[in-house]
């Protein structure tokens, strides 16, 4: 039996038969859980690098703005702050940036920057190759740091794209701190609301992995401008 | 029949036959799979089934023989009409699955053309199939000793005994590591009652006749003695439990290598016994079929006895072959796949096997396999089997690379199209639309979720799908092997 339990645990990263002395978890079993809660923290905490900017970002000068949140501190404090961006950074994006596109696509760090820079050389890469297969036409692709899910339909709505896609870091739980998720919102806008959005979640190696995923957001992508919804309406069509 | 239509058009279920063409007996059930998205809400999706129910049973069926010892394909056509029309179904009612000729009769000369006939005749995505590996496979999933084996962890030797041969499968933990085949059953020795003479011996019986003298007496007219037929049966039972043990002494009898056990490194916990003689265990009548099922059966139940054994019966013991057929050989792809359904369904491609993770060699693999299996490539699709991909190696550049690698032989092969590429992995949606970018206009179809460790050939049926979505549909898979025995000499 007690390989049967050993063989058990490898099916869930969840702390299942860990064991206890008297009514207290195993010394090992406390560090681990002290070690992943400290892991998630961090991923709430961290910003992304500099090294993952340079390497990624500027290479082909993508624009890296910030919400109305001042610093990480004060987002994960406000996060109201992290829904929207100023009026002046809206304009720089209008001048530099195409406008009337099939899809916006914003990369934000939300709850994990580890989600961000675990993932997204393996899931842009496949996203993009995907769009230019189909002809869909992307703009500039924009980093949003301190930023929520709502983001990029500010964005999106300004630069006059069907659709935006917003690529964003999953909150971290005690088993995985870099899951990354992604909000698609067909005509986005103020007047969108979350049942708006159509979200592919649990992007991350131990999950749905970020190139299969890259494939599926585009055939979803395509289907959304296809049939002109996305979220719960999507969905309502079967 | 309690085929819910209602289930049919919300596309949740797929009606799966069995059928199994046995040396002696012949069976057919209609199972209901019914499947749903397994996958966490908002992450993609994948099919899984769900629930696997046994909507019908036939009666069990004498398998109608030519007096020479072929399968009479007319008579077996009827028996699965008769079926049909008793349950009132339709050929195009059944979705999917799968007729399996297995033991003595898979020795008949006209095995393979009568299956490939009476597979097509009993559904649109009825697959034939055969070989003594699958059917040991088939057996221990239709016996339950996998599903029991899988819930409660322990570790199971099924033998399955049927008129022509005993399947051993060893399940640990739910998965089958081994099988092996036994040419012993309970047909070996057919009798006359009425005129209580034996009325035909096996080749193999006579294979054991002819090593021990003892025996001699053992020949087709003569009358039947109880008692030497019982020392025949003993010596039948110990051969079949010694093979159990890994020890063989009639090496001619083994039709697949012996069991690797023989030192007992696995523990086996409990023993389950299938097939039309573990049915008969509890039949005292010795002439109640005219052949040494009974005989067996009871010398079989002496000998656990006496080696103070414990065993189980699996229930519904005589069907567990077909049972297995019906509910266990459809896989579901995963749901990010590619495809064109106009090229589907897809029979008995063969599966090349390529190890991925060495990319340039792929091409050198491909084409050595082809040579070796003397496979025309430019005429005959095959399905390319990706292995040895974990999932932390899935990087863009891994995949670009592996499809341009790919395509290129695909281009330089003249090969036949659809490119069919199966994997285990979560890759499928991904390369297929790589590989998109490269071959324009070609038709290629990618499946991953698929094991394809035990077999040779690989079927594809119809999508099948939970919602509108085209981005969620799976593909039923069968893999299979098609190994009909060499006719003897």
């Amino acid at each position: 039996m007690q390989a049967r339990t050993e063989q058990l645990k490898t099916l869930t990263p969840a702390r299942i038969g860990v064991s206890r002395t008297g009514s207290r978890p195993l010394t090992a079993t406390w560090l681990s859980f002290r070690a992943d809660h400290a892991l998630a923290r961090d991923a709430v905490n961290s910003e992304i690098s500099q090294s993952f900017l340079e390497q990624f970002a500027k290479a082909r000068q993508f624009p890296i703005i910030t919400t109305m949140a001042e610093s990480r501190h004060d987002f994960i404090l406000y996060p109201p702050k992290g829904k929207r961006t100023k009026e002046s950074t809206i304009r720089e994006l209008q001048t530099t940036c195409p406008s009337d596109i099939d899809v916006q696509i914003v990369v934000s760090d939300g709850l994990s920057a580890l989600a961000v820079e675990e993932n997204l050389l393996d899931l842009l890469p496949m996203i993009e190759y995907g769009f230019a297969l189909s002809n869909i036409t992307v703009g500039q692709i924009v980093i949003a740091k301190y930023a929520r899910v709502a983001i990029a339909d500010q964005i999106g709505h300004s630069l006059r794209a069907k659709v935006a896609l917003n690529l964003i870091g999953e909150r971290p739980g005690l088993s995985c701190a870099s899951g990354l998720s992604a909000y698609i919102t067909y005509n986005p806008g103020p007047h969108t609301v979350s049942s708006d959005r159509t979200v592919v979640s649990n992007i991350h190696k131990g999950g749905t992995p970020p190139t299969e995923a890259g494939a599926f957001i585009v055939k979803t992508i395509e289907r959304i401008l296809d049939k002109k919804v996305s979220g719960v309406r999507l969905q309502q069509l079967g | 029949m309690s085929l819910d239509s209602k289930e049919k058009t919300l596309g949740n279920a797929l009606v799966s036959v069995g059928i199994d063409i046995g040396t002696t007996t012949s069976h057919l059930v209609v199972t209901k799979l019914t499947f749903a998205n397994a996958s966490l809400v908002n992450a993609a999706p994948n099919l899984a089934i769900t629930n696997r129910e046994i909507i019908y049973e036939s009666e069990v069926l004498l398998t109608p023989l030519t007096a020479t010892g072929e399968i009479a394909a007319k008579q077996t056509a009827e028996l699965i009409e008769r079926a049909y029309q008793t349950i009132g179904l339709n050929k195009s009612d059944i979705d999917t699955g799968a007729l399996i000729i297995t033991g003595q009769s898979a020795r008949a000369r006209n095995a393979e053309a009568v299956s490939a006939h009476l597979a097509e005749l009993a559904g649109s995505f009825v697959v034939e199939s055969a070989g003594p590996h699958l059917e040991s496979a088939l057996a221990a999933r239709g016996s339950q000793a996998v599903d029991y084996s899988q819930k409660t962890g322990l570790t199971i030797l099924n033998i399955d005994i049927g008129g022509g041969t005993s399947n051993y499968a060893l399940v640990v933990e739910g998965t089958i590591i081994e099988t092996a085949c036994l040419n012993v059953g309970g047909r070996m020795l057919q009798f006359d009652w009425a005129k209580k003479t034996i009325s035909a011996i096996s080749d193999s019986a006579q294979l054991v006749i002819t090593s021990n003298p003892h025996f001699s007496e053992l020949l087709v007219g003569n009358t039947i003695e109880t008692g030497l037929v019982s020392q025949f049966a003993q010596e039948l039972a110990k051969t079949i439990l010694l093979t159990a043990k890994a020890v063989t002494t009639y090496p001619e009898l083994m039709l697949t290598s012996a069991l690797s056990n023989s030192q007992g490194q696995i523990q086996i916990d409990e023993i389950w016994l299938s097939g039309g003689v573990a049915s008969a265990f509890t039949e005292e009548d010795l002439t109640k079929f005219s052949d040494l099922g009974v005989f067996l059966a009871k010398a079989l139940a002496a000998e656990l006895t006496k080696q103070n054994t414990a065993y189980k019966i699996a229930p519904r013991a005589i069907r567990a072959t077909v049972i297995g057929a019906g509910l266990h050989t459809i896989q579901l792809s995963g749901s990010t796949i590619g495809f064109s359904a106009e090229n589907l369904p897809l029979r008995n491609l063969k599966l090349i096997k390529v190890d991925a993770t060495t990319r340039s060699s792929v091409a050198t693999q491909i084409n050595q396999q082809m040579q070796q299996r003397e496979h025309r490539w430019q005429q005959f699709p095959v399905a390319l089997v990706l292995t040895g991909i974990k999932k932390e190696m899935l990087s863009f550049t891994f995949l670009k690379d592996l499809a341009a690698e790919l395509a290129q032989v695909f281009v330089t092969s003249k090969a036949c199209e659809p490119f069919v590429l199966v994997a285990e992995v979560d890759l499928a949606m991904a390369l297929s639309l790589i590989l998109k970018g490269m071959l324009i206009d070609k038709r290629i179809i990618t499946v991953d979720g698929i094991n394809v460790a035990e077999g040779d050939y690989i079927d594809i049926g119809r999508p099948v799908s939970t919602s509108a979505d085209p981005n969620t549909q799976s593909l039923p898979i069968v893999v299979k092997t098609l190994l009909f025995y060499k006719s003897e000499k």
